[in-house]
């Protein structure tokens, strides 16, 4: 889901100076949230739009989207990192001006109020966004806590948010690493849907016929074709990284985008394995006189 | 750009070098390490041997064959996933006179043919057909990547090593080593008993308890060899016709299933389940035995 889209173009760095140098490609500035809740800022030409050229995870308050007042001649932004000497440069690309100042003040402020902070949000990310996160430091240094620490102290008192959302960004990183396995209370998928607990509820009229949408093609409409299924290694196999899946840091965020809602105040010690079948039992609870 | 991880296993690598053009070859699973197994196939093309890779114990058994790169298909290992690919493709490129590689994978070998072994891994890489192929074994599984499962399932991190004869010379292809590993000279008739002895040799390195294998054959598909057999009566073929029939019907389908998406089913299986045992007043309890079980697996 996209925050924000607007016309703009890149400022490359003519090589071996430092000058800028306005790129006429057109292109769009993205921000959007992904499936796992981290913002993503994005810049794509305008006819590739699916495979952006910059796309970085930005953490609150670690950047902010700001004119560039050097450049006297154009319309001129930067992605400033404080800690950093790998800012990113733009050029809008929109007609006229009018709303140069709004698009910056709205990513700013899409950059600064995530609520990271939120335990119940803390985690929003699986292990694969935080590889992404793992690669992004690499280049971009914001996630490097102690170094925009000192370097803003530098520049005066850090200010609280600075310090908190790098806090936010080193336990996010130490989740990588404590990866083992979901500490609080959860269960295993493969417990639940392991086919010795569902032969009684196949044998239900009109179940099968309830799945047969879902069952892979040429599979026959009957017990034994539905049987076959699962019990096959394929879906042991899916269901497990289903249930991992889940279970990881973020993996509640499957949850909606499954489209069933999620328990506002559901105690965050619950994994993703649990509040889906709670997700799901109260889906079938509401549902049951409509059925 | 990304390869995917794919599974090892001889159906999905049978169908992938279908897929990328090649006429009657199949993989199968060696069970068993002896020469009589060996001999059970008709016209091996090379041998996949892949295991858990562990840097610390892999040294080559016999000697580097540089020279050996102006007339071999030898490619170095540079993207991690294709390797199985890799392997497959140094078996069959290395054998285009017996082997109807089909235009894909003619033009790769000829397009690749001066380049030095680490380009001829860049190109592979950068093979979109070939990659494409690979890729469409991976499973359709929305939420997880490679990296998790890379990151949670150790044991997938598997190492294949080709071993192929060419020009009567049986040659260890393994694209982390500096060049083919040449283990001397080896007729077709020998190759049987050579494989056995310098893949043992090479099993013999590593703690029993700690190495995992697996032993893949290149062969002629047994179903067009076997029509070709005079030695065999009309009902023995149809037998063996037979058999090979229903692996082929076997692979298919489990292929299909690996494609498959089956978080529609879990969803709409969890929805009947949940509903029938809240009705039957057993869910809790069974939420409650699931949870109980998660915990005591957590603390072995």
């Amino acid at each position: 889901m996209s925050l924000i889209t607007f016309k703009a173009g890149k400022l490359r760095r003519v090589p071996g100076t430092k000058l800028l140098r306005a790129d006429p490609e057109k292109g769009y500035i993205v921000m959007n949230r992904d499936a796992y809740g981290l913002i993503h800022f994005q810049w794509a030409k305008r006819n590739d739009l699916e495979n952006p050229e910059d796309d970085i995870i930005v953490f609150s308050s670690e950047c902010t989207f700001e004119k560039v007042t050097e450049c006297t001649t154009g319309r001129a932004y930067m992605l400033k990192y404080p800690s950093s000497a790998h800012s990113l440069f733009y050029w809008m690309q929109e007609a006229s001006d009018d709303n140069d100042t709004s698009y910056a003040e709205r990513i700013n402020s899409y950059i600064k109020d995530q609520d990271l902070l939120d335990p119940a949000r803390s985690d929003v990310a699986t292990v694969s966004d935080m590889m992404e996160v793992d690669t992004v430091e690499q280049s971009e240094p914001i996630a490097q806590p102690t170094e925009s620490s000192k370097e803003s102290s530098e520049i005066g008192a850090p200010n609280s948010d600075e310090i908190n959302s790098s806090e936010a960004v080193r336990n996010l990183l130490a989740t990588i690493s404590a990866q083992a396995g979901f500490g609080g209370s959860t269960v295993d998928l493969c417990e639940i849907l392991k086919p010795s607990n569902l032969t009684d509820l196949l044998c239900q009229e009109g179940v099968i016929d309830r799945l047969m949408p879902y069952m892979p093609p040429d599979t026959p409409n009957n017990l034994e074709g539905v049987l076959a299924i699962v019990s096959s290694p394929q879906y042991a196999q899916a269901l497990r990284s289903f249930s991992q899946a889940l279970n990881s840091p973020g993996g509640v965020n499957i949850i909606s985008a499954l489209g069933l809602s999620l328990d506002e105040s559901a105690n965050p010690n619950e994994g993703g394995a649990l509040q889906f079948l709670k997700a799901i039992a109260r889906f079938v609870s509401r549902n049951n006189g409509s059925e | 750009m990304s390869w995917t991880t794919i599974e090892s296993d001889a159906g999905v690598f049978t169908d992938l070098i279908e897929n990328l053009g090649v006429k009657d070859v199949e993989v199968d699973e060696l069970y068993s390490l002896d020469v009589d197994s060996l001999r059970q196939f008709p016209d091996i093309y090379g041998i996949i041997f892949l295991f858990k890779w562990n840097s610390k114990v892999d040294k080559p058994d016999g000697t580097m064959d540089y020279d050996s790169m102006d007339n071999i298909f030898f490619a170095k290992q540079v993207i991690n996933n294709a390797c199985a690919t890799q392997a497959l493709l140094s078996v069959l490129l290395n054998h285009s006179d017996e082997i109807d590689l089909g235009t894909t994978l003619s033009e790769f070998k000829d397009f690749s043919k001066t380049l030095p072994p680490e380009l001829k891994g860049e190109a592979l890489g950068n093979s979109e057909h070939i990659r494409c192929c690979h890729n469409s074994f991976a499973r359709s599984d929305p939420f997880i990547s490679e990296e998790v499962r890379a990151a949670t399932d150790e044991d997938e991190v598997y190492h294949f090593i080709a071993y192929t004869n060419i020009n009567n010379v049986f040659y260890e292809l393994d694209g982390l080593q500096a060049a083919p590993i040449n283990h001397g000279s080896c007729t077709k008739e020998e190759f049987a008993e050579k494989a056995v002895s310098v893949i043992q040799a090479r099993i013999a390195n590593y703690d029993p308890a700690e190495i995992r294998f697996n032993l893949m054959v290149i062969c002629k598909d047994k179903k067009a060899s076997l029509l070709t057999r005079e030695d065999l009566t009309d009902e023995e073929k149809a037998a063996s016709i037979a058999v090979e029939d229903e692996k082929r019907l076997r692979w298919k389908r489990e292929n299909q299933l690996r494609r498959h998406n089956f978080v529609g089913l879990f969803v709409e299986l969890s929805k009947l389940l949940v509903k029938d045992r809240i009705d039957k007043n057993t869910w809790n309890s069974t939420l409650e035995t699931a949870k109980a079980k998660y915990a005591s697996q957590k603390r072995p």
